[in-house]
């Protein structure tokens, strides 16, 4: 017995130290695909940065990024927190049918900093003179309550459109009430991921061109992709997900995609990311500071989309009807809002934003910059 | 540096057992000596300083402190004893509650001064170099000959962050020379795996469940009893956790500290609380308070009188505001209530009930400890205690629905009902077939801890490149 004690520290030591050995002698991986972010590397060393503490932040950092097989400990991690009972895991709900819904409750956010976001949006769309609608996208959760876990704390919408509707002048589109309607018959969000689906942004298209006294068209999508698992699921890292289908339409209309920096597409498609983990990018190679596109539609029609990630489904189903769409991500986008409105000589603003994400965004106070 | 991180465990650890089992024994202290001092300034190397300026002073001092005892000159080893003391104490002060004399004291609130960081440890080693001192002075250790050897009982970095806070006395022959088996060897691995175990897999977890209950703007009944159960339990796991760790460390270098947690919420009376929970703080303020100031040989007015000095200090101990002040004051009362009469009386109650007015009591006194103030306190028992609040809510069953069976195992946890079991099992499949179960749970547990720290340290910003 003694030799085998004898044994068994030995071995937990060295497995131990096998364990940093890997870390440090394995090449160091720079991106994780799965968590969609850059992963630490190993941390400078100097005098200065040892006394001011960012070397050893660093070196704990690089351990637990570059440890082999990070996934599978993830995994692990997951499955022993589902056995425990757990319906949360890294602030993501399990929920029903292969659902996962990031959490969002009443303590999430401020109520007065929503009445000063909703404030600032309605005296910038005041002061524009142009006609403007804010949509208001429902968080996944709203819509497919039943979804979420038993009982889950989840924030009140009510109390969050009662506000818009209160304080926002103009035209505020509230979709529970479609949406509603058709999750019965459609898939309106992905499992996987936070985003809707491009059934739930096509719904709100229609929703959105009745209320500017379009007549909604008729359009076909079509399947591009049956594997995406997207930013819910990396965060859970759960083996029992099932993978989501990503839709786009059948056919669209010619355009000219201008982005920040110069870059400059063809459609608002990129197939290229379908292949890779962020699939949900695939829609305009995911969010520019400023972007525009340009439809051989010549009806004078200018209209400014103020938006996050939700609207790059989105807007495809305008190109029909826009001579150009300025899409303006205010995370990103560092100029003044009001010049755009002149210079594009901009006809109709839409805000477009999924709920939970306006009241917790801190890009939209970019609005209060005037000149 | 903490044990609960890969860093420790796969670097920290490994390093320093393997050259400290290389070395010959009487460069073994000097090497735990520098790798506690790399521990202790890991997050925060100026901490270095204070820690070296506070052992070459309390070492000098109680070397010449013993000459003078030894030439008979008391006065002057006196004299050097209040030096040491007001030395400590004064650190301790100055690391610990300048800050809220600052902002309790009106005329001192406007003075261009700010208060300095709390060193991690500070309260348990200089608890541990005043019991040092006074040991000494009272003859019943000899001083230290060698600082390496002082300077490792104060730093050493098992105990050093979250005790147990150890006695000189209990460890002064093992300084100067120990044994180094391989039972001790695994029953250290053992031991600390187990504590490990318990601070990341139940501690962390139900430590979650309070901080998302307290966090809430609605409570309920069932809601505000399972958040004060949940930080009862997260409270009990999280240190006990520590020492079990500490102690496990402790004895892979030879060392045996002394327990420090004698399964508390088993107990049938305050009283016997405090004997079971964090024992080694207790003793110490009997040692070198309670008793000193007369415990109970001088009158029962005196004998409350001494009690409401420890147990203020005791509440203080815990942390520099009120808050803290009140629950040790909250303590006293039931201690001196209990000392007078209710014990008596409670003999003739069911165990049962003895048993949960213990735990009742326990965790209204966790409240005060737990809430950020004494307001956010109130609003909680007026919750626990259904006024203005209704009964249950949907956030306190989906809570429940989620921890029920994390908290089934924590309450046997809790107990020594698994101990009992293991031995029990050992008997029943023989002591062969149980080592290589237990060489299995223990590599079983220390995975499982991994994932849990390999997680716990991912904060994707997701939304940050989408």
């Amino acid at each position: 017995m003694k030799k085998n004690r004898k044994r068994f520290a030995a071995g937990f030591f060295i497995l131990l130290f096998t364990v940093a050995l890997l870390i440090f002698l394995l090449p160091d991986k720079t991106f994780s695909p799965n968590e969609n972010r850059v992963l630490a590397k190993f941390p400078k060393l100097s005098v200065s940065e040892i006394t001011s503490g960012r070397f050893q932040q660093g070196l704990t950092d690089y351990l637990s990024d570059q440890i082999p097989l990070r996934d599978m400990w993830m995994r692990m991690h997951t499955g022993l927190s589902k056995f425990m009972g757990q319906k949360t895991v890294n602030g993501v709900y399990l929920g029903k049918d292969h659902y996962y819904f990031p959490k969002f409750t009443d303590e999430s956010y401020s109520p007065s900093r929503m009445v000063s976001v909703f404030r600032l949006i309605s005296s910038f769309t005041d002061e524009a003179q142009i006609p403007a609608t804010v949509m208001l996208v429902p968080t996944a959760g709203t819509v497919l309550n039943d979804k979420l876990p038993n009982n889950a704390p989840y924030y009140n919408a009510d109390t969050v459109y009662k506000a818009a509707a209160q304080l926002i002048h103009c035209d505020v589109l509230d979709l529970r009430d479609c949406f509603g309607k058709a999750k019965e018959t459609e898939q309106l969000y992905y499992r996987n991921d936070h985003h809707w689906t491009t059934m739930g942004a096509y719904l709100a298209y229609r929703e959105y061109a009745v209320s500017i006294g379009l007549s909604p068209r008729e359009y076909s999508l079509e399947k591009v992709s049956d594997s995406f698992y997207g930013t819910a699921y990396s965060k859970v890292l759960d083996s029992s997900a099932v993978a989501d289908s990503i839709f786009a339409l059948k056919q669209l209309p010619k355009v000219q995609i201008r982005c920040d920096g110069g870059a400059v597409l063809d459609s608002p498609y990129q197939t290229d990311f379908l292949s890779k983990k962020d699939k949900y990018a695939y829609f305009f190679c995911g969010n520019w500071g400023k972007l525009t596109v340009d439809t051989e539609n010549k009806n004078g029609e200018k209209l400014l989309v103020i938006k996050d990630s939700f609207a790059n489904s989105f807007v495809p189903f305008l190109f029909e009807d826009f001579e150009s769409i300025t899409m303006l991500d205010l995370r990103y986008f560092r100029g003044n809002v009001q010049d755009v409105l002149q210079e594009q000589g901009i006809t109709r603003i839409l805000f477009l934003y999924e709920t939970s994400n306006l009241l917790t965004d801190t890009g939209i106070l970019q609005l209060q910059n005037r000149r | 540096m903490v044990f609960s991180s890969l860093l420790f465990l796969t670097l920290f650890l490994p390093l320093t057992v393997f050259v400290y089992y290389l070395l010959p024994n009487r460069w073994k202290n000097l090497h735990l000596l520098i790798v506690s001092l790399i521990f202790y300034a890991w997050g925060e190397p100026a901490n270095i300083i204070l820690m070296a300026v506070t052992t070459v002073y309390i070492w000098a001092l109680t070397v010449w402190m013993q000459r003078c005892m030894e030439r008979g000159n008391v006065r002057l080893a006196k004299i050097l004893l209040w030096l040491s003391v007001v030395f400590s104490l004064g650190t301790l002060a100055y690391y610990k509650y300048f800050g809220f004399i600052l902002e309790n004291i009106p005329f001192l609130k406007n003075l261009p001064v700010t208060a300095p960081a709390l060193p991690i440890g500070i309260s348990f080693y200089t608890f541990q170099a005043l019991s040092y001192v006074v040991d000494v002075y009272r003859g019943e250790v000899k001083a230290q000959k060698s600082w390496v050897n002082f300077a490792m009982y104060i730093s050493m970095f098992p105990q050093l962050i979250a005790g147990p806070i150890v006695r000189y006395s209990d460890v002064e022959k093992q300084l100067e020379e120990r044994k180094h088996t391989t039972s001790d060897m695994y029953c250290g691995i053992r031991r600390f795996t187990l504590g490990l175990g318990k601070k990341v897999l139940l501690a962390n977890q139900i430590g979650i469940l309070w901080d998302e209950i307290s966090g809430l703007h609605q409570l309920s009944t069932v809601g505000a009893w399972l958040g004060a159960v949940a930080f009862a339990f997260q409270i009990y796991f999280d240190f006990s956790a520590y020492s079990d760790m500490a102690i496990g460390l402790g004895r892979m270098f030879g060392f045996h500290f002394t327990e420090n947690f004698r399964y508390p919420y088993q107990s049938k009376s305050i009283t016997e609380f405090w004997r079971r929970w964090h024992i080694t703080l207790g003793t110490w303020f009997r040692e070198y308070v309670y008793i000193p100031l007369g415990g109970n040989r001088k009158g029962k007015a005196r004998m409350v009188l001494n009690l409401l000095a420890v147990w203020a200090l005791t509440g203080l101990w815990h942390g520099a505001a009120w808050q803290f002040l009140l629950w040790g004051l909250y303590y006293f009362l039931f201690l001196t209530v209990e000392k007078f009469f209710l014990l008596e009386k409670m003999e003739r109650w069911p165990k049962f009930c003895q048993g949960l007015y213990t735990m009742i009591a326990v965790l209204f006194g966790w409240v005060i400890f737990a809430c950020p103030d004494l307001c956010s306190a109130g609003t909680f028992y007026k919750a626990m205690l259904g006024i203005g609040v209704p009964f249950v809510d949907g956030a306190a069953k989906f809570y429940m629905s989620g921890a029920w069976l994390m908290l089934i195992v924590l309450a046997l946890g809790a107990t020594g009902l698994p101990k009992h079991m293991m031995l029990k099992m050992r008997k029943m499949v023989g002591k062969r077939a149980f080592e290589w179960i237990s060489y299995g749970g223990i590599a079983v547990i220390l995975i499982a801890a991994i994932s849990f720290l390999v997680a716990d340290s991912y904060n994707p910003f997701l939304y940050f490149r989408f």
